[in-house]
């Protein structure tokens, strides 16, 4: 399915936090929302799940306005998988995953052994399957991001968007997420802050600075130490190679063309 | 008296040409105090329970907080209001308006209030509707307590009978407002089960799972007012069965309300039933007010189990 943003602008408390940002994400392809804290990429993506209506412009699923579709229509065109499930009435792990089924059903009635199937199938891809008997308030915060991956891939939709999918996972977790992803062959757009992540899963990349989209491509064109110091506002170092690149971050230090000793910087690893 | 008899009076009322009730076996003033008092009377108990229990449930999904119950709207606190103008100044100075009405419509009024207050741009924010609620029914209490306190001395016990709650009133037609209105919220429940399971998640977790998180709130304010409304304006203001038995179901089944609505129900007629025999029997012939009896009872089971393991079921892990 092809999701089509179409100068969209977006107004929350009086501000546009997104201003006429137009994007295509073709169907089937992997694309990755980078951008500074604040950029506007949630709420971009809020613009296509529903949790926010644009001030101006359109978003489209396959040529047709999300906005006139029903909720349960626009739930099982999209699934989300959100940051923090947890509120103060606790789910256990399966009934958390079970209520991605719920835009595929009528609100009342039994889960049905299909529904069974396809949560534990879920539940096994994002391989969670030994704590289906948990409550979720229980799991830490990765366990829980990886819950809410099963859900999002219960809703069985089209299109999956990742916002800010790893933050909470270790390594070897955050490159099973992207890597399950890219195998479902739907279409995904994921909120990413991880360059190097981006690079590796995305077959393009959409940066936004301050509500614009400033730049948009494969990841190795886009991320020009240019775009990411004048974007992020720190120093990069560019390993490997050209079409594979691996990124090294320095805190920016002085200005541009200053050389500063190594012992005043502090890698950027340790601040975040 | 015997539950045998008892059971025999209420049969040979339902089922017409049973032996016992002619054969003189059976006295008229038993056959009155169970068909006209005692029935009637653990009918509401039931009914009022079941509910206030399904009231606080739907309450506590609505504004997504375990403290919510069924009068934290500000419901009761108007329903007293009304109730209490009856008691103070006679239905005759307020149009022959009898109590169970004005009590209904002061319920009602505030529940209307609270809503609009709480509405921000088309939208009910739960912390807006539950700050409201307080500040509104510490308003109306205060109403009331003014009333009470400057009325004569016989009127206040009138009053404190009405604020704690009471089933001894009751009578066969008195149930039909609560028993309507338990029927149609329970349905409605029913049907919404699984939203009200996306509500519980989260607003924009429920719009991703393709619920109208807002419109959902709204409807759920309407049905849990209108319920609550009808109990207390039969029933006075009966306390903690609405706050805990829900949370009582959950630490039984679990969250999901396809499971715990349907205990909900039940646990909270059983509950008031038993609170009710027990206000009649423990310090006869004197009556104790139901709403010192859930609170006696309630209180200390309830403190028991959510100290106890397993527990977590109902998000007392943390």
């Amino acid at each position: 399915m092809r999701v089509e943003f179409d100068d969209v602008t977006v107004a929350l408390g009086g501000r546009d936090v997104v201003q006429q940002a137009s994007l295509t994400v073709d169907s089937g392809t992997v694309v990755g929302l980078v951008g500074p804290n604040g950029s506007g990429k949630s709420s971009l993506l809020r613009t296509l799940y529903r949790a926010l209506k644009p001030r101006q412009g359109t978003v489209r699923l396959d040529g047709q306005d999300v906005q006139r579709l029903s909720g349960r229509q626009a739930a099982r065109a999209v699934a989300v998988m959100l940051q923090d499930p947890v509120t103060d009435f606790d789910l256990s792990v399966q009934e958390t995953v079970l209520l991605g089924r719920a835009p595929h059903h009528a609100s009342f009635g039994r889960d049905t052994p299909d529904d069974l199937r396809i949560v534990d199938e879920a539940m096994r891809r994002a391989e969670i399957t030994d704590l289906a008997d948990r409550m979720v308030a229980t799991l830490s915060g990765g366990q829980r991001q990886r819950v809410m991956l099963a859900r999002a891939l219960a809703q069985e939709s089209p299109v999956l968007v990742l916002d800010e999918p790893s933050n909470h996972l270790d390594i070897s977790h955050q490159h099973e997420l992207m890597s399950t992803v890219r195998s479902l062959g739907r279409t995904v757009i994921a909120a990413l802050h991880d360059l190097n992540l981006a690079t590796q899963y995305c077959d393009r990349v959409v940066v936004l600075a301050a509500g614009r989209i400033v730049a948009a491509g494969p990841p190795a064109r886009v991320f020009s130490p240019e775009l990411i110091r004048t974007t992020f506002g720190v120093d990069v170092r560019v390993l490997g190679d050209a079409d594979d690149p691996v990124f090294a971050f320095r805190r920016l230090d002085g200005g541009e063309g200053q050389d500063v000793p190594p012992s005043t910087r502090t890698e950027s690893s340790v601040r975040t | 008296m015997s539950l045998g008899e008892a059971a025999q009076i209420v049969i040979g009322h339902l089922v017409p040409g049973m032996p016992w009730m002619s054969d003189g076996s059976l006295t008229p003033l038993q056959d009155q105090a169970v068909w006209q008092f005692r029935l009637p009377r653990t009918l509401l108990a039931a009914l009022a329970g079941a509910g206030l229990a399904l009231a606080g449930a739907l309450m506590q999904v609505t504004v997504r907080n375990p403290l919510a119950e069924p009068y934290i709207l500000g419901v009761s606190s108007g329903a007293s209001v009304g109730a209490v103008l009856v008691i103070v100044f006679g239905s005759a100075a307020l149009g022959g308006l009898s109590l169970n009405v004005a009590a209904f419509a002061g319920a009602l009024a505030a529940c209307v209030a609270v809503g609009a207050l709480a509405r921000k741009d088309g939208a009910l924010s739960p912390m807006r509707m539950i700050l409201a609620g307080v500040a509104l029914g510490t308003l109306l209490s205060a109403v009331t307590s003014y009333l009470t306190i400057s009325t004569d001395a016989q009127n206040v016990v009138s009053v404190l009978f009405f604020l704690l709650g009471s089933v001894s009133a009751a009578s066969m037609p008195s149930l039909i407002g609560p028993a309507v209105a338990l029927v149609v919220a329970g349905v409605i429940a029913a049907l919404l089960a699984r939203s009200l399971n996306a509500l519980l998640t989260g607003d924009e977790s429920a719009v991703s799972l393709g619920v109208n998180a807002s419109r959902l709130r709204g409807l759920l304010l309407v049905v849990a007012s209108l319920l609550t409304g009808t109990v207390v304006s039969v029933a006075g203001g009966i306390g903690f069965v609405g706050l805990v038995i829900p949370h009582i179901a959950r630490i039984a089944v679990g969250a999901d309300h396809r499971r715990m609505l349907p205990v909900t129900v039940l646990g909270g007629a059983v509950f008031l039933m038993i609170a009710d025999l027990l206000a009649r029997t423990v310090a006869a012939p004197t009556e104790i007010p139901l709403g010192i009896l859930t609170a006696f009872v309630g209180a200390p089971f309830f403190l028991w189990l959510m100290r106890r393991n397993g527990a977590e079921r109902a998000g007392f892990g943390r």
